[in-house]
C-alpha cells in the first residue's frame, strides 16, 4: 500500500471525499443569484477548510499530530475493513438488488434477490432457500398490498 | 395542564392506537434485541410504514418502538454479552457474568423492573419540565432560532468523543445535502443537476433508512458469521427474584434514573453516557466495588434505569428545539417531519395533546416491553444466531421497499442505496453520521431563519449582539467551539498528556 506524509493513501480518501464534494458544490453554487449561494457557499467554505484540517491532521507530521490531538483525538484508521472480495460483494449485491427493483420491479426483484443471496451468498440449500424466499415475499405483500393497499411498481421492463 | 395530560392519555386509549403501541412495542423488542440494528434502524424501517397512518397513531407506534428497545437491549446483552444497543453495553458488565453463573433469569427480572421504574420517573420528570420549557420556548425568534440549529450541530459535533472536527465535517456535508431542491425564499432550484425528483431535496426518511439499516447490513455482511458469538448463556431461570431485586435497590434505580433523566435532556449526549456514568456512579458508591463486573445485581439495575428515563427527558431538545439526543431521536425527528410535525417551539404549544400522547406512549410501551421482552427473551436471543449472510438480504430488501413505500417513488431505493453506502464508508473510516442527519434535518430551517433575521435587521448582523438570549445562545457557540482548546489546556496541566497515536 503507498503512504503520504506516513500514512496509508486510502486513510485519507474519505477526507478527500469531502474536500472534492465541498468544491463541487462551491463550483454549482458560483452561478446562482447571490441570495440563493450565500449560505450554500458559507456552509462549503467551511467543509473544505475543516476538510484540509483534517487532511492535514492525518498526516504524521508534529503539524498532523498537533491537530489531531487537539480535534480529532479519538479517531480510529481504517483498521479491519475486511476481505476486498466480501466488501465488493456487499456493495454489489446492493447495487444488484437496486437494479433489479428499477429493471424487474418489486415482485420480481425482491424474490430474485433473496433467492438468490441465500442460495450463492449464504449457501443455503435450494429448499430452504426458497422457502425464506417465499415466506418472505408472502409477509411483505400481505403488508405491502394487502394491508397497505399499494400497487407494487413494476419496473422499468414490465411498465404498463 | 392536568386536562392536557388526560387528553394525551385519552387519545392513547383508542384501539387502533393501543394496537399500533401493542405491534411498536413488539417491533423495538426484535430490534433491540438485535445487536447493530437498534431504536435508530428500527424507525427509520417503520417510518414510511407509517405514511398513511394518522400522525397521532403514528407517534404511538413510534412511542412503542422507542419504549421497547432499551428491553431488548438488555436481552441480548444478559444472554450473549451482544449489547442490541450502545446503552446497554454497560449492562453487559454484570448482566453477562450473572448469566455465566447460571442467574440469567435474576438479572433479566432486574433489568425488566429498573426499566419500568426508570421509564416511569423518566415520565413524571418531563410532565414535570414541560410546562417551563413552553415558557421559554416563546421568547424565540428567527435569529434565536438560526442560533439554536447552529448551537444544536455544535453541541452534537462536540459530543462525538473525541471526533469534534469529523462532527462538524459531517455536520456541513448535512447542511449541504439539505440546501439540495427548491429554495422557498430565493425561488431558485439548487444542486438538482435537471433532476425533477431532487426537486423536492433529498428525501429525509429513505437517507436515514440507507446512513442506518442499510449501512449497518453492509457492515454486518462483511464481517460475517453471526451477531452474537456463542449460545452457551441461553438457560433463563428465577425471575421473580430479579424483579424484586430492584425494590430492593431503591436507591440505585433513583440515582440512576434521576442521571438518565438529566443526561437525557442535554442534546446530542445520548444514553451510553447516561448507563455509563449511571453504573460508575453506582459502582463508587458501593460498600462492594470491587464486586463489579463479576456479577453484582446492582451493575445492572443502575445502567438499565439510567436508559430508560433517558428516553423520556430526550424528548425535551428533540421537540421544543428539534436538536435530538441521539440517533434514534435523529430519526424519530425525521418521522415528525413526515407527518407535517415540525419539531421546534410551536410544536410545544400546537400539538400539546399529541406530545403527552407520545410520553403516555412511551411509558406504556417501556411497561408492556419490559413484561413481553421477559416472555419473549429466549426467541428474541436466538435471533442473534441467525447467519449473516441470511439476515443481511432479508433485512436489506425490506429497508428498500420501506424506502419505496414512503411516497411510492423508486428513486427513493436510489437514494437510500447511496446513503447505505455512505454511511458504511462514515463507519469504516470513523466519521459520526448523527451530526449528518441532525444538520439535514436542521438545514433548512437554519437557512431560513437566517434570511428572517437579516430582513429584520436591513441585511445586518448586529442584531444578534442586541437580543438577549441570542446573546447568550452565541456565547454558548463559541464556548462550545472553543471547548476542545480548553480540554486540552486543562488535560496538559494535570497530566502533560501527548498527542494519540491514530488506533488501528
Amino acid at each position: 500500500m503507498k503512504s503520504l506524509f506516513g500514512r496509508p493513501v486510502s486513510d485519507y480518501l474519505m477526507s478527500a471525499g469531502f474536500a472534492a464534494a465541498a468544491v463541487a458544490f462551491i463550483a454549482t453554487a458560483s452561478s446562482y443569484s447571490p441570495d440563493a449561494r450565500a449560505f450554500p457557499m458559507a456552509s462549503a467554505f467551511v467543509l473544505l477548510a475543516l476538510s484540509g484540517l483534517d487532511l492535514a491532521g492525518l498526516t504524521n507530521t508534529a503539524a498532523g499530530r498537533a491537530i489531531r490531538g487537539l480535534l480529532n483525538p479519538a479517531i480510529k484508521a481504517d483498521s479491519n475493513p475486511g476481505p476486498v472480495s466480501r466488501q465488493a460483494a456487499a456493495v454489489l449485491s446492493l447495487a444488484g438488488l437496486v437494479a433489479g427493483l428499477v429493471l424487474l420491479g418489486i415482485e420480481i426483484g425482491v424474490p430474485l434477490y433473496l433467492l438468490t443471496s441465500l442460495r450463492f451468498r449464504a449457501r443455503r440449500s435450494w429448499i430452504s432457500s426458497i422457502a425464506v424466499t417465499a415466506g418472505v415475499s408472502a409477509l411483505m405483500w400481505l403488508l405491502f398490498v394487502s394491508a397497505l393497499r399499494l400497487d407494487l411498481y413494476r419496473g422499468v421492463l414490465f411498465a404498463r | 395542564m392536568l386536562h392536557l395530560w388526560l387528553a394525551g392519555f385519552e387519545s392513547l386509549l383508542q384501539g387502533r392506537e393501543l394496537m399500533y403501541l401493542a405491534l411498536g412495542m413488539l417491533i423495538g423488542l426484535f430490534f433491540g434485541a438485535i445487536p447493530g440494528l437498534g431504536g435508530g434502524a428500527a424507525l427509520a424501517l417503520i417510518a414510511p410504514l407509517t405514511y398513511g397512518l394518522e400522525p397521532f397513531t403514528a407517534l404511538a407506534l413510534a412511542g412503542g418502538v422507542m419504549g421497547a428497545v432499551p428491553m431488548g437491549g438488555s436481552i441480548s446483552a444478559i444472554l450473549l454479552n451482544a449489547p442490541g444497543t450502545a446503552p446497554s453495553a454497560a449492562t453487559c458488565l454484570d448482566g453477562y457474568p450473572l448469566a455465566q453463573q447460571g442467574k440469567a433469569g435474576l438479572a433479566l427480572g432486574a433489568a425488566a423492573s429498573a426499566n419500568a421504574i426508570g421509564g416511569i420517573i423518566g415520565t413524571v420528570s418531563v410532565l414535570a419540565v414541560l410546562p417551563i420549557a413552553k415558557q421559554l420556548v416563546l421568547l424565540f425568534g428567527p435569529p434565536e432560532l438560526f442560533l439554536l440549529a447552529v448551537l444544536g450541530l455544535v453541541i452534537v459535533s462536540t459530543s462525538t468523543r473525541g471526533k469534534f472536527l469529523r462532527g462538524l465535517m459531517t455536520g456541513c456535508l448535512g447542511l449541504l445535502i439539505s440546501f439540495i431542491g427548491y429554495n422557498e425564499i430565493t425561488g431558485v432550484l439548487r444542486f438538482t443537476g435537471g433532476n425533477q425528483y431532487l426537486w423536492d431535496g433529498v428525501h429525509l426518511v429513505p437517507a436515514l433508512i440507507g446512513l442506518f439499516a442499510v449501512a449497518e447490513m453492509i457492515q454486518l455482511s462483511i464481517a460475517g458469521g453471526t451477531i452474537a458469538k456463542g449460545s452457551g448463556a441461553l438457560k433463563i431461570t428465577s425471575m421473580t427474584s430479579g424483579l424484586m431485586a430492584t425494590f430492593d435497590h431503591w436507591p440505585t434505580v433513583l440515582r440512576g434514573s434521576l442521571i438518565g433523566t438529566v443526561i437525557g435532556a442535554i442534546p446530542g449526549v445520548g444514553g451510553t453516557v447516561a448507563s455509563f456514568l449511571s453504573y460508575s456512579l453506582t459502582a463508587r458508591a458501593s460498600k462492594n466495588p470491587e464486586s463489579f463486573g463479576t456479577g453484582n445485581i446492582e451493575g445492572v439495575i443502575a445502567p438499565e434505569a439510567a436508559i430508560n428515563a433517558k428516553d423520556g427527558s430526550c424528548l425535551i431538545p428533540t421537540l421544543a428545539f428539534g436538536i435530538p439526543g441521539g440517533i434514534e431521536m435523529a430519526v424519530f425527528l425525521g418521522l415528525l417531519v413526515l407527518h407535517g410535525l415540525q419539531p421546534g417551539p410551536l410544536m410545544l404549544i400546537d400539538h400539546q395533546v399529541e406530545i403527552y400522547g407520545l410520553i403516555w406512549a412511551l411509558t406504556g410501551a417501556c411497561i408492556l416491553g419490559s413484561s413481553v421482552g421477559l416472555l419473549l427473551a429466549r426467541p428474541l436471543a436466538r435471533l442473534t444466531l441467525i447467519d449473516a449472510q441470511v439476515l443481511v438480504p432479508v433485512v436489506t430488501a425490506v429497508a428498500l421497499l420501506g424506502s419505496w413505500a414512503v411516497d411510492r417513488s423508486i428513486e427513493n431505493v436510489v437514494v437510500t442505496a447511496v446513503f447505505g453506502i455512505l454511511g458504511y464508508l462514515m463507519i469504516r473510516f470513523d466519521y459520526p453520521r448523527l451530526t449528518l442527519v441532525v444538520a439535514m434535518v436542521l438545514g433548512a430551517t437554519a437557512e431560513r431563519n437566517f434570511r428572517q433575521t437579516a430582513m429584520m435587521d436591513d441585511g445586518g448582523l448586529s442584531i444578534y449582539l442586541h437580543r438577549t438570549p441570542s446573546l447568550v445562545l452565541l456565547i454558548g457557540i463559541a464556548v462550545l467551539l472553543m471547548s476542545p482548546l480548553i480540554r486540552r489546556f486543562f488535560s496538559r496541566e494535570r497530566t502533560g498528556a501527548s498527542v494519540p497515536e491514530i488506533a488501528r
